[in-house]
């Protein structure tokens, strides 16, 4: 399992942005700029789409702010289980015969609904990803990061997002809404740098829910986002899963 | 600093659906022209609809250590890998003794996952106020839960992930397999998608009243709508090796976004455009060496518009065409997979498939489709399409690197 990835590229972290609606979490944290920033969508969607969606724009937006540039690049948005909170409302409905459906719901339970939003109010006619992979999104998100960079992207935006499950369906799992994005592109000095994911130890990895941890999957970007923060000049082993499957990450801070 | 992406071959390649299981059923239904399409048998709805039920038997439960994903996508997905002429759990059996199991990747695109049996679940909490002791969301409902089902069926341990991005969910998983492999994390990645009926979708797609009376007939003046299926496609793509060489290879992938609407196509097919000629820039081919495209079209009357007006902008000279939504209905994350393999089959036999259910075309394509089933041609490149919800469209190139 060691060599699982022996095959790394570092990647370039142009800029990053946090969301955590829960002040008192962001500030446990130590995390500011948090808060729920939908400005980039027309009125009429921002009333219409889930905290999921919400949470995940924000910090696309921040991130992209912070690294500025166009927006017209490929997108990969990550998240555990999505639009949970619509389609639990569809399901509801299903089985109360509340019918039919509506419309908007139902487009808007989507996996790719937050993706599909970002595209519209962006103009952004690149490739839009929508991932899930439970405790690993942050681990496979980067790596399909780092092969999208490799192959075929100069720069793209990595968001992986989670809002909290509706009541019963995880029940002993507290997942909060928490979301985060980075704008990666091609390392050059001066720029905090990432490798791609790879797995320490004799991991679990493949075990797939087996090992599945009560954590928010989106948290588990908070280690590299709090490095980011406070940067200490070195390089630094950090976790990139909630899980107990050992993907890590190398990042190295100017 | 990007890489040239080599094309990289397909070594087996398997679909389950209403047509039947293997690749055979689907030879034998575009070889009779017969729709698999039936009223809706599964589901007691209060409209009519035509569904393609996955009739072959599957497992009726799973074994251990897999039990607990026990859900009809699932079962689907396994009977899929388990098809012994097929051998698609052969290839990847060979390929893990060859490469080992942590560089076999398994990237599986799904609309709705486990949802039928969620479905079941909310039901029976709405009589009793608890959900059943056998619903597990990680292993059922969550979108990778069949990914690490089949992960764990094969004892892989490479990278793992779902796709879902819509109707073009299978699709996207090979253009990340392919990228996985040319990247060097992977030697091999299963990739294609699985999908199952459930209420959801179809009141789902009633609500945005787009659901067919009766079976879908893209492309026809007369389409009233699209019929939903279920199933799946599954591909093994791996790194180039002299004994695959006379294996279907997939050439290129392209992908983009209309960046328009939720539901409803850009109406000139803008992003259909980008993705289709990104595939063509990839694999470095000209649209004249495109021998048949595999169309999305679903059967609603915008969709199919949209992407005959694509197909004009990308193929001035014209091109044989065809949508095969009518034998199977619209398999939603798992139609990537399914029409990849029909791109496959009409490479590796040389064969076009027809339009079943096509009688009139639409006079306003202004682009010509084959209605009939051709035998015996040569396809040396085929493309198929597939476009999802979010204007999130992919188009892939299959074909031969030696002829």
């Amino acid at each position: 399992m060691s060599d699982a990835l022996s095959v790394n590229a570092t990647m370039g972290v142009l800029g990053a942005g946090v969301c955590i609606p829960d002040e008192a979490l962001a500030s446990a944290l130590q995390l500011d700029d948090c808060a729920v920033d939908i400005a980039i969508l027309p009125p009429m969607v921002r009333r219409r789409t889930s905290l999921a969606t919400r949470i995940a724009i924000s910090a696309a937006s921040r991130a992209c702010a912070e690294g500025g540039g166009d927006l017209q690049m490929p997108a990969i948005f990550v998240s555990a289980a999505g639009e949970m909170q619509v389609t639990d409302r569809l399901c509801q409905a299903i089985a109360r015969e509340a019918l039919p459906l509506s419309p908007t719901q139902f487009h808007n339970s989507v996996h790719n609904s937050a993706s599909a939003y970002w595209s519209m109010a962006t103009g952004s006619m690149a490739s839009m990803q929508a991932m899930s992979a439970l405790q690993d999104c942050f681990a496979m998100g980067l790596l399909e990061a780092m092969c999208q960079l490799q192959t075929q992207a100069a720069r793209l935006l990595l968001v992986v997002y989670d809002e909290p499950m509706p009541a019963d369906l995880l029940p002993e799992f507290d997942w909060q809404a928490c979301a985060f994005a980075l704008l990666l592109g091609a390392p050059s000095k001066g720029l905090p740098m990432v490798s791609g994911p790879f797995v320490v130890d004799e991991g679990n990895a493949g075990d797939g829910p087996a090992s599945l941890s009560s954590g928010t999957p989106a948290m588990a970007g908070l280690p590299l986002l709090q490095a980011l923060r406070n940067p200490v000049t070195g390089r630094h082993r950090l976790p990139v899963t909630t899980g107990d499957d050992g993907w890590t990450i190398e990042l190295q801070l100017p | 600093m990007t890489r040239r992406i080599p094309p990289l071959p397909i070594s087996a390649c398997t679909v389950l659906s209403a047509c039947g299981p293997g690749m055979q059923s689907l030879l034998d239904s575009f070889e009779s022209g017969q729709t698999a399409l039936r009223a809706v048998r599964q589901f007691d709805l209060d409209f009519p609809a035509f569904t393609g039920e996955v009739d072959a038997a599957l497992i009726p439960e799973l074994p251990q250590p897999l039990r607990a994903y026990n859900t009809r996508n699932a079962r689907i997905a396994l009977a899929a890998l388990d098809h012994p002429q097929d051998g698609v759990r052969a290839a990847v059996e060979s390929a893990k003794v060859r490469y080992g199991a942590h560089r076999i990747g398994v990237v599986v695109g799904t609309s709705t996952s486990g949802i039928y049996e969620t479905e079941q679940a909310y039901n029976e909490r709405e009589q009793t106020g608890q959900f059943p002791a056998s619903f597990d969301f990680a292993r059922q409902h969550a979108w990778v839960a069949t990914a690490h089902c089949l992960q764990q069926a094969l004892e892989l341990t490479g990278p793992c992930y779902a796709i879902s991005t819509a109707c073009s969910s299978s699709s996207k998983t090979l253009a990340s397999a392919q990228r996985l492999i040319a990247a060097g994390v992977c030697d091999a990645v299963l990739s294609g998608g699985v999908d199952s009926l459930c209420r959801m979708t179809l009141y789902g797609f009633k609500s945005l009243d787009i659901m067919s009376e009766t079976a879908c007939t893209p492309l026809d003046r007369n389409r009233s709508g699209l019929s939903l299926g279920e199933g799946a496609g599954l591909l093994l793509l791996e790194r180039p090796r002299t004994d695959l060489d006379d294996c279907v290879h997939l050439l290129g992938c392209g992908e983009s976004s209309d960046a328009h609407h939720m539901t409803a196509p850009h109406p000139d097919g803008r992003g259909a455009v980008l993705a289709m000629q990104a595939a063509l820039q990839q694999a470095a081919i000209s649209p004249a060496a495109v021998d048949y495209v595999n169309l999305h079209a679903t059967g609603t009357r915008l969709n199919d518009l949209a992407e005959m007006r694509a197909m004009r902008r990308v193929f001035p000279g014209g091109v044989a065409c065809s949508a095969t939504k009518g034998f199977t209905g619209h398999m939603l994350g798992a139609a990537g997979g399914m029409e990849t393999a029909v791109s496959w089959l009409s490479v590796h036999h040389g064969l076009r498939p027809g339009c079943c259910g096509l009688q009139t075309p639409d006079p306003e394509f202004n682009f010509s489709v084959n209605a009939d089933y051709e035998a015996n041609v040569p396809v040396k490149v085929a493309m198929n399409n597939n476009f999802g919800f979010g204007g999130n469209n992919t188009s892939l190139l299959l074909g031969r690197v030696h002829v």
